[in-house]
């Protein structure tokens, strides 16, 4: 071993010594490892099952659709089924968005009263999936409309892009009526709650008529 | 004076308010003694969905003329109302209630005037080269009413006819017909318009619905091709669409013309043919992938990771409310007790 060997080995020597070793450092590096590899998981499955959905509805189109003088057609009945399908899918996925996300402003809104806060959670869910279902009750089609045609024709179309911009619209409006008024009312029932805890108890011996 | 052919009964006797209810027009003095009585003028109820005779119509009334109506077909006990029109229903006056019997007839007396309304131009006077006036019968809810033409002075001449080629159901995107007349005045331009029933001309014929216009030859006869579609017809935006009664008319405003409205409805194409073969790979191409999603969304781990899974947020001590729930004291159960 040369003198500048024997110097480099002291010198790392001396620096590894002054590390603290980590015991679980093997373990984080293998979770982080296999989170990476769940992620890239995920999004792949998450663009399958898109992937999967847009697969559904072109088997549809394919199997009721029909060429005919050199234009497709199709039954109007088939996209109106296809429109209620997508509606009811649309309630099912957007539902759930309120727990899911809604869970930590809501605990923050009714910090003082996080029983409110979990049952307000649990009513607006209800009231939503009301709602939507509401919606989509009130524009199921069963014959075609005036201007509509036994084939899909631009009218049903837009009737179809309308009805799902509609509840889209109701959606948000909603949404965002709830993250406006949400801190008012947390704060109402909160300064309802201070000014019950500052009044005396009712005196058992007072009788009210 | 005379009448459309067989729309008038002729009676030799008095009817008026024998065995039945009837209704008097009491007319203003100048014209009482003035008007001429005709003979007893046959109206029947027609169908809100149909069309009326092309013979309902009484020309060479005097300008002022008490006209002795039957009106049948109405419902027992109805009441109604009774008015001269022009141009259809666009502009009314002279109206008088009318009461229906127990057979649903009613026979009443009725002054009609060539210049009722506010009509004092000679165009708006309700002879033969003018829009046309009706008197018009309509029970008050408005479920019965029927027409009939009046042309004071002038005769008119016979009913032309129309005809429409092709004939048979329109597609609801349209179809150019012909339309041919026959018989109308010569030299006359009318209008080929599409109407909603029963009206024949009027309010409810016309722009913004299908409308061309015909130059009537010095045989009577003149034909015009007329783009069809679906549409609102009219200045009261009627609708005629699929399953509406709707047909087409010819019209003018400055010469009375009549013939039989053709009935036309609109029908859907034929729908999509469904091959048997093609129906089955695509619903078993739609099955297969729905089972591929579902097996993709249950056997996945949808679990956040990394920096999604925001555990400072979890963590937080306001973030969790079951948690927050759980550290507080038990609700106090005594107060029901307070009496």
């Amino acid at each position: 071993m040369t003198a500048v060997e024997q110097r480099l080995r002291s010198a790392l020597n001396s620096e590894a010594g002054a590390l603290d070793e980590s015991a679980d450092l093997f373990a984080r590096v293998a979770l982080s490892i296999e989170e990476d590899r769940r992620l890239r998981q995920q999004r792949r499955r998450r663009s399958s099952v898109i992937g999967c959905l847009f697969g559904v509805v072109a088997a549809i189109v394919l199997a009721t659709t029909e060429q005919k003088k050199g234009e497709f057609i199709m039954d109007w009945w088939v996209l109106e089924l296809m429109w209620f399908a997508a509606m009811v899918f649309l309630a099912v996925w957007l539902g759930p968005f309120i727990k899911r996300f809604g869970k930590s402003y809501a605990a923050d809104v009714f910090r003082a009263n996080p029983r409110t806060g979990k049952s307000f959670i649990v009513l607006m869910d209800v009231a939503y999936y009301l709602i939507f279902f509401a919606f989509i009750l009130f524009n199921v089609r069963f014959a075609p409309a005036h201007d509509w045609s036994e084939t899909v024709n631009a009218s049903q179309m837009r009737a179809c892009t309308t009805r799902l911009g509609g509840i889209l619209l109701i959606v948000g409006i909603l949404h965002g009526l709830n993250v406006l008024t949400l801190p008012i009312i947390g704060r109402i029932l909160t300064l309802n709650r201070h000014l019950d805890d500052r009044l005396p108890p009712p005196d058992p011996s007072v009788r009210r008529d | 004076m005379g009448f459309g052919h067989s729309y008038l009964v002729r009676r030799g006797m008095c009817v008026v308010g024998i065995g039945v209810l009837s209704v008097l027009c009491l007319a203003p003095q100048r014209a009482a003694t003035a008007a001429l009585l005709t003979d007893e003028i046959l109206m029947e109820a027609q169908d809100r969905d149909a069309f009326p005779d092309a013979d309902a119509v009484a020309d060479k009334l005097s300008p002022e003329t008490v006209l002795r109506l039957r009106v049948t077909g109405f419902a027992p006990y109805a009441r109604g109302f009774a008015r001269q029109c022009r141009d259809a229903v666009g502009s009314c006056d002279n109206e008088i209630p009318v009461q229906f019997d127990a057979q649903g007839v009613a026979r009443f007396e009725y002054l009609v005037r060539e210049d009722f309304g506010d009509a004092r131009r000679r165009s708006q006077r309700c002879r033969a080269a003018s829009a046309p006036c009706t008197v018009a019968i309509h029970s008050v809810d408005g479920s019965t009413q029927s027409a009939l033409q009046t042309i004071f002075v002038d005769a008119i001449a016979p009913a032309g006819r129309i005809t429409v080629t092709p004939s048979g159901p329109i597609p609801l995107d349209g179809a150019t017909v012909t339309v041919h007349v026959f018989a109308f005045p010569p030299g006359a331009i009318v209008n080929a318009v599409m109407c909603r029933a029963p009206d024949a001309f009027g309010a409810r014929c016309g722009l913004p619905g299908p409308s061309v216009p015909i130059v009537v030859g010095r045989d009577g006869s003149g034909r015009a091709r007329l783009q069809v579609v679906p549409s609102e017809v009219g200045r009261s935006q009627a609708s005629c669409f699929r399953g509406d009664p709707c047909g087409i008319s010819v019209v003018s405003d400055t010469v009375v013309v009549r013939a039989r409205v053709v009935p036309i409805f609109f029908a859907a194409p034929p729908g999509a043919d469904y091959d048997r073969l093609r129906l089955s790979f695509g619903l078993g191409m739609a099955c297969l992938f729905i089972g591929m999603c579902a097996w993709l969304i249950v056997r996945t781990d949808w679990s956040e990771v990394g920096e999604a899974k925001a555990p400072q947020i979890d963590n937080a001590e306001y973030a969790d409310l079951d948690a927050i729930i759980a550290a507080l004291p038990p609700e106090p159960e005594t107060l029901a007790t307070v009496s």
